[in-house]
């Protein structure tokens, strides 16, 4: 469905995307991950032909964005990371009025509107204007508005951000349905949970490179241990435990009240730190996430 | 594939049409405060200066030496019509044009569709024309009821009217569009550029009259070729060649102003 190869932006001087290789297949949800800044969204306007791209080799179903821009956005959707909804017309308008773009009609434009107002569960909001809206809602009408073309290629550029929990169950289960029905998905996201829930595949980015790609699990094999041991101290004395506890785990980490412990069998290395005199405030054992393998691949530090 | 995608890419003369169709739903919400200050505004400006500067000078010849022996308010008619309709295409031209680009975005909404930046812009001026052909039009039809209009060659007027607006509009989009995320300086054209072109472009009384150098200001304004097409169609002095010369220049500048305002949509909405 996208298929890139060295794929490069550049604002000026500045690299945003730095030669990145993807291959999204057909009915796969595809996820980017990276911190702020990364050039998750540069990427994603690139695929929804909306910016040009700086080098490299870049497919999207098949076609050439340079080229065949508006053949492609006639079959794809896109979620922007911000809204761009028109917040003087109505909930129904927008999403009618948006149909029409595509070279629905009028009345086709009407039904698909009403039936994603269903989708969306907003119907009852339908003849309300946008402006006084929650975010949650906006985001919602948004992400409906993504689809009055039946796309075959969905980008949803943190769809779910500002949205309550509910309101991203609900948005996951869409999605999942639509994944269902084969619409290939190219999400970003800043919850790990989110991408670990949905994504297939996904990749890491930094600093406009790929650092990592896999399946969630197989990032979490690779990059991080099977459990975390969570060992938490008076802010300050943590430091004084790790000589100790060093051996017990493939990797520590220092944290300012915690020591994090990524090992294997987590409950093995709580009883050998308890053996070796170890007193913690409390500890926790569980399982390795992809927040695990992104800060370690990415760092703690905030980088914008 | 498991799916086929029903969007399809509109005909190129359809992408301007439908970005009209959506202006066209926005404004019915609110053209009814619109009027006022386009049509209305602009009428009341032509009963007090018509129908008081008639009587204020009276049978004075001097009026009639310039005018052609009609009466000042069927003299002053046409050239208030130019003004209204540039006045506002002018403003449609402005802040709509920066909204549009930075605080509801509506146009990175639309580059998302098979339109293209072109087709947006496209739209965007056509509407604006559609804008300055409705004022003049609705100005025209009352000032026919109100008198100040004798001739069918009003219609073609009518035309003349939006031509002219539209010289300077696609100057002022292109304008609008250099000043995305920057400070507007919309006021530098409304009052160096905008006004004292509706001072200078012959509206209340001949350019003949004006030194040359305030001649000069007269001849670069969309504005006085707009009104010496109008006046001269509508009081039936308009001979053919200066005629040609007035619709050249502002073709021209039509051309141009496309053109640029083409070339910058292009480059705002594909960074
Ligand atoms: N139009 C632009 N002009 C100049 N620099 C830009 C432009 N757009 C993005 N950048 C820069 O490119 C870099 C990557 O931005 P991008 O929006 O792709 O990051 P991101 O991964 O989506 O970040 P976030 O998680 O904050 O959304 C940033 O440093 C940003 O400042
Ligand atoms: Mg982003």
């Amino acid at each position: 469905m996208v298929s890139a190869t060295g794929l490069t932006k550049t604002f000026g001087s500045f690299t945003a995307v730095d030669g990145i290789d993807i291959e999204v297949r057909p009915g796969e949800v595809f996820g980017f991950l990276g911190p702020n800044g990364a050039g998750k969204s540069s990427t994603m306007r690139m695929i929804s032909c909306v910016s040009p791209r700086s080098g490299g080799d870049l497919a999207v179903l098949g076609m050439d964005p340079d080229r065949r821009a508006a053949q492609i956005k006639a079959r794809i959707g896109v979620v922007p990371q911000q809204d761009n909804l028109d917040t003087e017309l109505t909930v129904r308008q927008n999403l009618q009025i948006y149909a029409r773009y595509f070279g629905i009609s009028w009345s086709k434009a009407g039904e698909k509107a009403d039936e994603l107002l269903e989708f969306a569960q907003l119907t009852d909001r339908a003849k309300s204007r946008v402006d006084p809206l929650s975010g949650g809602m906006k985001r919602r009408l948004t992400i409906a508005r993504s689809l009055v073309n039946e796309p075959e290629l969905l980008l949803l550029d943190e769809p779910t951000t500002g949205l309550d929990p509910q309101a991203r169950h609900l948005l996951w289960d869409r999605l999942y349905r639509l994944k269902q029905e084969g619409v290939t998905q190219i999400i970003t996201t800043h919850y790990m949970d989110e991408a670990e829930q949905l994504c297939d595949r996904l990749v890491v980015m930094d600093a406009g490179k790929i650092v990592a790609e896999g399946s969630p699990s197989e990032l979490i094999a690779q990059y991080s241990t099977k459990e975390v041991l969570e060992l938490r101290f008076t802010p300050g004395t943590q430091q004084d435990s790790v000589p100790q506890v060093e051996a017990l785990a493939d990797r520590i980490e220092v944290l300012p009240d915690r020591l994090l412990l990524y090992t294997a069998d987590g409950e093995g290395a709580l009883s050998a730190a308890h053996q070796r005199g170890v007193e913690p405030v409390s500890s926790l054992v569980r399982r390795s996430t992809l927040e695990d393998v992104f800060l370690r691949l990415t760092g703690r530090q905030l980088v914008d | 594939m498991a799916v086929a995608s029903i969007g399809r890419v509109v005909p190129a003369w359809q992408g301007p049409l439908l970005y009209v169709e959506y202006s066209w739903t926005w404004y019915k919400r609110s053209w009814r405060s619109t009027i006022v200050s386009s049509v209305v505004n602009p009428l009341l400006l032509l009963l007090s200066l018509g129908v008081g500067m008639s009587i204020f000078l009276g049978s004075n010849p001097k009026i009639a030496e310039f005018t052609g022996g009609v009466s000042y308010l069927v003299w002053l008619a046409p050239a208030l019509m130019t003004t209204a309709a540039l006045q506002t295409a002018t403003f449609e031209s402005t802040y709509p044009i920066l909204a549009n680009f930075q605080w509801v975005r509506i146009y990175q909404g639309i580059n998302a569709t098979p339109l293209s930046s072109r087709q947006i812009a496209g739209g965007t001026l056509l509407w604006i024309a559609l804008r300055a052909f409705s004022v003049s039009a609705v100005f025209a039809v009352i000032a026919t009821l109100l008198g100040a209009v004798h001739s069918w060659a009003v219609i073609p007027a009518v035309l003349c009217s939006t031509l002219g607006a539209m010289a300077f509009s696609v100057l002022v989009v292109a304008f609008a569009v250099t000043r995305v995320d920057k400070q507007p300086g919309f006021e530098v054209v409304f009052r160096l550029i905008m006004m004292p072109m509706m001072l200078f472009a012959g509206t209340y009384y001949p350019v003949e009259t004006l030194p040359v150098w305030a001649k000069a200001i007269a001849w670069v304004t969309p504005l006085w070729h707009s009104t010496e097409l109008s006046r001269g169609l509508s009081l039936g002095t308009l001979d053919p060649l200066s005629a040609l010369g007035h619709l050249t220049y502002l073709v021209l500048l039509i051309v141009l102003g496309t053109w640029a305002t083409m070339r910058l949509f292009v480059k705002e909405l594909e960074k």
